[in-house]
């Protein structure tokens, strides 16, 4: 792994970037991710193959990296748990909300040229990077 | 190809969010700690 601040998030963007295309170029589908989730429980049968795939090609990834570097993947909670429950149920009901995610809205919205995805990533950007300053000096003891 | 784009799909992006997620505060502090360790 790269030690730079700049080889690895581009590095990892292009990664990004090649998943939501090969997705879409192959499969007609977004690489939205809550919305793959979330369409696990509504959709029909039919549709449920390729989001099981895709949830299982991001386990496969996890375990892959984890494999191969092991300090990639954090494995102590940042916060504790509650807040971070918390944490994932306002994501969850943003989203689903929103009609997407980072994923949906930011990688693919965003690359689509969506008006609405513009308008969504403004916000929770707005919303994360100010939720982000006020929550982790108070959680991480002035870390940031 | 049906379900082989979107597993290989999902594969990619989870390495990429761990790749992209090296350069958070707490990775990178833990990636410069193990190296200075291994030298």
């Amino acid at each position: 792994m790269p030690d730079s601040t700049i080889l690895a998030p581009l590095f990892g963007g292009v990664l990004i970037g090649t998943s939501a295309l090969l997705l879409l170029w192959l499969g007609g589908r977004i690489a939205g991710v809550s919305g793959i989730v979330g369409g696990l429980f509504a959709a029909p049968p039919n549709d449920r193959g390729w989001r099981l795939a895709f949830l299982a090609g991001l386990g496969l990834g996890g375990a892959a990296l984890l494999a191969f570097d092991p300090a990639a993947l954090p494995t102590e909670l940042p916060a504790p748990w509650p807040v971070i429950v918390l944490g994932g149920l306002l994501v969850g009901f943003g989203s689903r909300g929103a009609n997407g995610c980072t994923s949906g809205h930011g990688v693919c919205g965003l690359g689509r040229r969506s008006p609405r995805s513009l308008v969504a990533v403004l916000v929770f950007m707005t919303t994360g990077i100010f939720a982000a300053q006020v929550m982790r000096p108070l959680l991480m003891g002035g870390a940031s | 190809v049906r379900l082989a784009a979107p597993l290989l799909s999902g594969l990619l992006f989870a390495v990429g969010l761990g790749v992209a997620g090296m350069t958070l505060p707490e990775n990178v502090l833990a990636f410069r700690t193990r190296a200075r360790t291994q030298r």
